[in-house]
């Protein structure tokens, strides 16, 4: 309730901005243009010093000048209190990133992949240049000072090797056989001494020991004990993507026996061990995995004194998917856990105590907050901090409270180009159900007018769309297009994360059903307000966005234009093909095999012959979230059936498109796409 | 490797008597077996060009060798090596004068156009073409060379520097490309080939001269055709002065292959119907081009031809009959067929299985490639009015040491009673009244078949070497496979892993109720269609105690909208997935992957657009989720099949490997 009456605050304050943009008049240079997603500079790994001083973060930059077709990551420092102090720390060109503070200031580690494979470095905060400390031959993943700053432990991929190869073997090395668990991954630890070490493997190869997970995590999967006696490590039995979510497990390792021992098992999945101050008890993150991935996630807390394990009270949305670290670590003072997770189109940091006391939110709920990352003394919180309409910049804030502070201003040439309006809107769905999403005005906006309307679904499906930056725009331009006179709507319809569980959980067995409504009521909503012209709509999505925009243009004629990223569309193949080997079957109630029919109901590629939306489809060529098998299907589908359909596929790319050039002829194809078939439509 | 290096410099080296010693067949003596194909005979008869094709796999070498051979017909000791340039040259042909030789080399990078003389001197390079030259025919004159290549289209606004567009994406549907025919003159330099058909057309693979050099018959495709090019592709003549372009009347949904008659009346070519696929022959139609009509040869061997293999060879020296190369059980035949609807002739005398039959330009000789079961493949010569097939190369007589084991057809009733026929390979120590562990090996198509070929030639699973190794293998040729009769391929429409599985189980029961295998002991294996055979078979049964399955079709649903055979899935299950996806799922071997016991092991290559590799990773994960054992081995490199030397070794090594553990030493 206090929710909605904020949002309606918002609504009208908007509208009193926009009026006012009318009579500015628009220079061409204030126009968003698809390539200016090139001018965000994004921030990350914000460390503050132990004494609150001052703090290393990294920027990334891409380089698209003069051919370059890259992004370059540097490390910058400066003082908490000066922005003019800030400067450019490391100089290498590549990739220099995830700078630490140890534990006593004397010291900064960084990794760099100046030399090829990402490696530790260690540099003086008081001048001289980086040294390199490790040179292992499958890089480093992440680290992690001892408390006594003389070591640091890290995650390295090892290649266990067959015992001794047959030399009269006629098999050839080039052949990739599967099962294949020669790729481990092993804790090790290095001194922090300036020069290039052997590092010690702490872990034999039955542990595959996590550093950063795929998503999901953006912190180190292992802790020091306070005494820098043990290290409490995640580990998983084979290295199949699919375990780190639904198997891992907690162990100890003693530093000088070397001797291991595993924590008792609470849950199917448990990680990310935090350490208390204290050293008395490990929180982690606990899911029972009897689901989707981890689709909730709690705080487990063990004690290492009686050796028992025990769940605390459940957060507003049980969890967090596809964002930033969830267990962010313990308070100074011992006594709660801070965590966070999506709430509505934002995410929340809570304050969980450990003697079960009520659950106080820590952020203040003004902006996107984003990758926390607390101070090895748990004194300060280093994030990033972006709105709609503000690229992201550092903050700080005391550990204690929050009071946010500004330390950069890497995007303030961004100001220059203000980008299209965005309120929230709500709507009831078909059911009743209240549905919330992102509302952005086109640029020219007049009251009473009607204008084209480009629907935007989002991934996950456990994601949401939130009040970051418009002109980021993954896979589709939104403030170029806005600029262009299109309203863009972006609903968060049942599946999504930030509105509890239920909600979250409301898409199984169940895809393309209500969440199809959702977001077609979200449609009908923007029409009765007279926004909308009914005519000229299209949409577009990627990933599961891309599955329910293939599924809506199969069961409704309405939009005049599609476009369809990495989706799938034989979720039978789908579910056999994807590294992710229990997704579909987890969504849809169990394997096809048992039983095709609901698999068969809700692929769009079973009403391939109902499409008469021209489609644009995109994917990448080394996709293996959803492999581009799914948009060959789907093409060869439509265009035998001489369907108006369109297939771009894109070299060197993964399940987002990525480099420079390919992502700029991705983002400039929908743009394109749209323009021709809504705006120079009849 | 080491041990590869020794046995390849042993052969190549020293003495036989080395080998006497040690004459088991290794599975990797695959390479030792050298290819001869394109055996062309001078007007005269008396010079023979071929090329030979080696594997080159000694110091590190990983690839193969085509090069072209020469000498006469009746004495072998002067043949030798024609061309030299270490890449690949073939594809050589006399000019119909006989003074020139006209061939293919890619010494240059890409296939391009060479001339030679007969009689001595370098080849000089003639063409220097993007897309290369694949494939050309003299003019009856000896004057031009034609041929088809393609060429990018530019289009002004591809080239606009403000464009955010990137080259490196792939965008469908493309038209990137246009196919023409194109013609050079026969002088020894490079020319700037003349374009002889327009951009309307997209013109495809076979074309042939008129006798008076003044037109071409060619066969394309609209450019506007949406959907599996080929499947449109009609014929056409054009004159070459005039530029004039005549079609050919529309009997069939798809003609090809034409072919004109020596007097110039006649064009026969290849037809097959709307939906027919791969599998309705009635295929030989004759264009009269005086009266532009129309008429279909009436075939009555019960055999066929391959309508996608170019198994029209030619005509009569009179042009009263068409010669074609049809599928005969275990073997083929050349057949002659009247074109005034009199009784075909079989021209060959039965003993052998024909290759690459080249009929020279005045319908006198043949040049063809022929092998047995126990003979490795040799160039032969023949003429068409008396056949005696003469053999003119002598690339594997190496190979004759090697004796291969006893191979011989059987045939036995399947369920229904129809009798189906297979190749029974005998264990090497195989003594009357014991019992053997047995392979079943199924063939890929479905509609193709297993033949009498030199049993030291394959490509996936080596024969002599299981032989040795114990083991009987039966290669079975059950319903759906071609050289039986339409009525016999056509069975399994609609019904794949229906009645094939049963004549395969027959021949399996069969040989365990004489008393041969021990059924306690036996495995399947099979690439493409074998491959899906062999991933159903063991969904279906226990029996088997391995099975290795290539390249196969696990999910007929996703297979047919991935597949680049677009449209032979929706043939062969009787409708398209989003109407009938029952169909294809109550066939799919992954539909029932729990139901498997059998250990398998799964082979592919990376790069394979007939049955793409995503065929074997929907297997393996359903499996492995299963917990159900197997093994996965991807080829880089390869498309449908494994072709590169040590990928190859590799997959023939896997799988002799795989089945003495888990069927012999079980």
């Amino acid at each position: 309730m206090k929710l909605a009456k904020q949002n309606l605050a918002n609504y009208f304050f908007i509208f009193c901005l926009l009026s006012i943009n009318l009579f500015s008049e628009e220079t061409e240079e204030k126009i968003w243009r698809t390539e200016d997603v090139f001018q965000i500079k994004n921030i990350s790994n914000v460390d503050i010093s132990p004494d609150g001083k001052e703090v290393l973060y990294a920027v990334t930059t891409p380089q698209v000048e003069d051919g370059a077709n890259h992004y370059l990551t540097q490390i910058w420092r400066g003082k908490v209190d000066d922005p003019k102090s800030h400067y450019q720390f490391t100089t290498d060109n590549t990739y220099s990133s995830s700078a630490r503070w140890s534990p006593d200031g004397k010291t900064i580690a960084f990794i760099s992949a100046r030399t090829g494979y990402p490696q530790l470095y260690l540099i003086p905060p008081n001048g001289g240049e980086a040294v390199q400390i490790t040179e292992v031959p499958h890089g480093v993943n992440s680290f992690r000072w001892s408390p006594d700053s003389q070591k640091i432990a890290f995650v390295s991929a090892v290649y266990n090797t067959p015992k001794e190869k047959d030399e009269k073997s006629l098999l050839c090395d080039e052949v990739m056989v599967f099962p294949d668990n020669r790729m481990g991954s092993s804790l090790h630890i290095v001194n922090a001494k300036a020069s290039i070490q052997e590092p010690e493997v702490l872990t034999a190869k039955e542990y595959f020991c996590l550093g950063i997970g795929d998503f999901g995590t953006d912190i180190e999967a292992f802790d020091f004990s306070f005494d820098g006696k043990n290290i409490a490590f995640t580990y998983t039995r084979d290295n199949l993507l699919e375990s780190q979510w639904k198997k891992p497990q907690i162990a100890i390792i003693n530093l000088e026996s070397k001797e291991i021992k595993k924590l008792p098992k609470l849950a199917p999945s448990q990680g990310i061990p935090k350490y208390s101050p204290d050293g008395k008890f490990i929180a982690f993150l606990k899911s029972d995995a009897n689901s989707v991935y981890s689709i909730e996630q709690h705080i487990g807390l063990y004690s290492i004194e009686d050796e028992s394990c025990r769940v605390l009270q459940k957060t507003p949305d049980e969890g967090a998917f596809l964002i930033g670290p969830s267990i962010m670590g313990w308070t100074e003072d011992g006594k709660s856990i801070l965590f966070m997770e999506p709430s509505r189109t934002k995410y929340a940091i809570w304050k969980v105590p450990v003697n079960d006391g009520p659950i106080t939110r820590f952020d203040d709920n003004k902006k996107l907050y984003s990758f926390p990352l607390l101070s090895y003394n748990r004194k300060w919180i280093g994030l990033g901090a972006q709105s709609i309409t503000e690229a992201k910049e550092a903050f700080c804030t005391p550990a204690s409270e929050f009071k946010p502070i500004q330390l950069t201003s890497v995007n303030e040439h961004l100001k220059e180009k203000p980008v299209a309006e965005t309120i929230v809107i709500r709507w009831k769905s078909y059911d009743d159900t209240e549905i919330e999403g992102l509302l952005t005005y086109p640029k020219d906006y007049e009251e009473g007018k009607t204008y084209p309307l480009l629907v935007n679904i989002h991934g996950g499906p456990m994601s949401m769309f939130d009040e970051g930056y418009l002109g980021q725009g993954r896979g589709y331009p939104l403030a170029a297009m806005a600029d262009a006179g299109f309203f863009i709507l972006r609903p968060n319809p049942r599946g999504s994360c930030g509105y509890g569980l239920e909600f979250r959980k409301a898409n199984h067995n169940d895809w393309g059903g209500r969440d199809y409504e959702d977001i077609m009521s979200g449609v009908d909503h923007v029409i009765e307000k007279g926004l909308v012209d009914e005519n000229h709509m299209g949409v577009m999505g990627w990933s599961y966005g891309g599955y329910m925009t293939a599924w809506i243009v199969s069961q409704t004629d309405r939009f005049a234009a599609a476009s369809m990223g990495a989706g799938l569309s034989n979720l039978i193949s789908l579910s056999n093909t994807t590294d992710l080997r229990s997704f579909m079957s987890d969504y849809l109630g169990g394997e096809f095999w048992k039983d095709p029919k609901l698999y068969l109901e809700r692929s769009a590629i079973m009403y391939s012959d109902k499409v008469n939306t021209p489609l644009l489809i995109q994917h990448g060529l080394l996709d293996d979230r959803v492999p581009v098998s799914q948009s060959i299907e789907f093409y060869n589908a439509l265009h035998k059936l001489n369907k108006p359909v369109t297939l771009a596929i894109y070299p060197r790319s993964q399940h987002g498109v990525v480099e420079p050039k390919l992502r700029i002829d991705e983002l400039q194809r929908n743009f394109d796409w749209f323009v021709k078939h809504l705006k120079n439509k009849d | 490797m080491k041990y590869i290096l020794k046995g390849f410099i042993l052969t190549a080296a020293i003495s036989q008597s080395i080998f006497a010693n040690e004459n088991e067949w290794k599975p990797e003596f695959a390479f030792k077996v050298n290819q001869v194909e394109e055996v062309d005979v001078s007007p005269d008869g008396k010079d023979v060009l071929y090329s030979v094709t080696k594997a080159k796999i000694e110091n590190e070498s990983n690839r193969y060798e085509t090069q072209i051979w020469k000498g006469k017909v009746n004495d072998p000791s002067t043949h030798f090596q024609f061309t030299t340039d270490n890449y690949r040259s073939s594809h050589a042909r006399w000019s119909p004068n006989g003074n020139m030789i006209a061939f293919i080399s890619s010494r240059s990078g890409t296939s391009q156009l060479y001339l030679i003389s007969p009689n001595g001197g370098e080849a000089f390079q003639i063409t220097d073409l993007k897309d290369g030259v694949h494939n050309f025919h003299w003019s009856p004159d000896s004057n031009m060379l034609a041929f088809v290549t393609s060429k990018a289209i530019k289009k002004k606004e591809d080239k606009d520097k403000e464009s955010n567009f990137c080259d490196d994406v792939s965008v469908y549907p493309s038209k990137k490309y246009t196919s023409h025919l194109y013609m050079v003159k026969a002088l020894p330099f490079i020319q700037q080939p003349e374009e002889i058909t327009k951009d309307e057309m997209y013109v495809l693979n076979s074309f042939d001269w008129s006798p008076d050099s003044k037109s071409i018959a060619f066969n394309y495709a609209p450019f506007s055709a949406p959907f599996g090019m080929w499947k449109h592709s009609q014929i056409a003549v054009i004159d070459i002065d005039s530029k004039e372009v005549k079609h050919l009347p529309k009997v069939a949904e798809t003609q090809h292959l034409p072919i004109y008659s020596p007097n110039g009346d006649y064009i026969a070519f290849i037809k097959f119907e709307k939906n027919s696929e791969y599998s309705d022959i009635d295929p030989i139609t004759i264009f009269d081009t005086r009266s532009k009509e129309c008429f279909t040869l009436k075939d009555e061997t019960g055999y066929e031809i391959h309508a996608y293999l170019n198994q029209l060879i030619g005509w009569t020296q009179d042009s009263s009959s068409v010669i074609v190369l049809e599928d005969k059980h275990f073997k083929n035949a050349l057949v002659s067929i009247p074109i005034d609807g009199s009784s075909c002739t079989q021209i060959d005398d039965g003993n052998w299985l024909f290759e690459n039959p080249l009929l020279s330009r005045n319908g006198k000789y043949l040049g063809v490639t022929l092998e047995a079961l126990d003979k490795p493949g040799e160039g032969f010569v023949t003429s068409i009015d008396n056949f005696a097939p003469k053999q003119v190369s002598h690339v594997n007589d190496e190979l004759k040491q090697f004796t291969m084991p006893k191979a011989e057809l059987i045939t036995w009733k399947s369920y229904d009673g129809t009798e189906i026929e297979g190749l029974l390979i005998y264990p090497k120590d195989y003594e009357e009244g014991n019992s053997y562990p047995l392979l079943l090996n199924v063939h890929g198509g479905p509609m193709c078949k297993f033949d009498e070929a030199y049993l030291g030639n394959y490509r996936f699973y080596p024969m002599p070497s299981f032989s040795e190794a114990g083991f009987f293998v039966l290669k079975p040729n059950p319903r759906g496979s071609s050289g039986y009769g339409k009525e016999y391929r056509q069975a399994i429409h609609g019904d794949w892993g229906g009645i094939d599985y049963q004549d395969l189980m027959a021949g399996v029961d069969h040989l365990i109720a004489k008393g041969l295998a021990d059924e306690d002991r036996m495995g399947v294996m099979g690439w493409s269609y074998g491959g899906y055979l062999t991933g159903w078979i063991i969904t279906q049964t226990d029996r088997f105690s391995a099975g290795s399955m290539g390249a196969g079709v696990s999910n007929a649903l996703s297979h047919s909208l991935t597949t680049d055979g677009r449209t032979y899935m929706s043939y062969h299950f009787d409708g398209e997935t989003w109407d009938k996806p029952e169909n294809y799922m109550r066939r799919s071997p992954v539909r029932y992957a729990g139901q498997i016991n059998t250990p398998l092991l799964i082979q592919h290559g990376r790069g394979d657009k007939r049955v793409p590799f995503s065929q074997s990773i929907e297997m393996y994960n359903a499996l492995l989720v299963q917990n159900k054992p197997v093994v996965f081995a991807a080829y880089p490199r390869s498309g449908h099949a494994v072709l590169e030397p040590k990928l190859r070794k590799d997959c023939i090594q896997r799988n002799f490997d795989w089945f003495v553990k888990h069927v012999k030493n079980k």
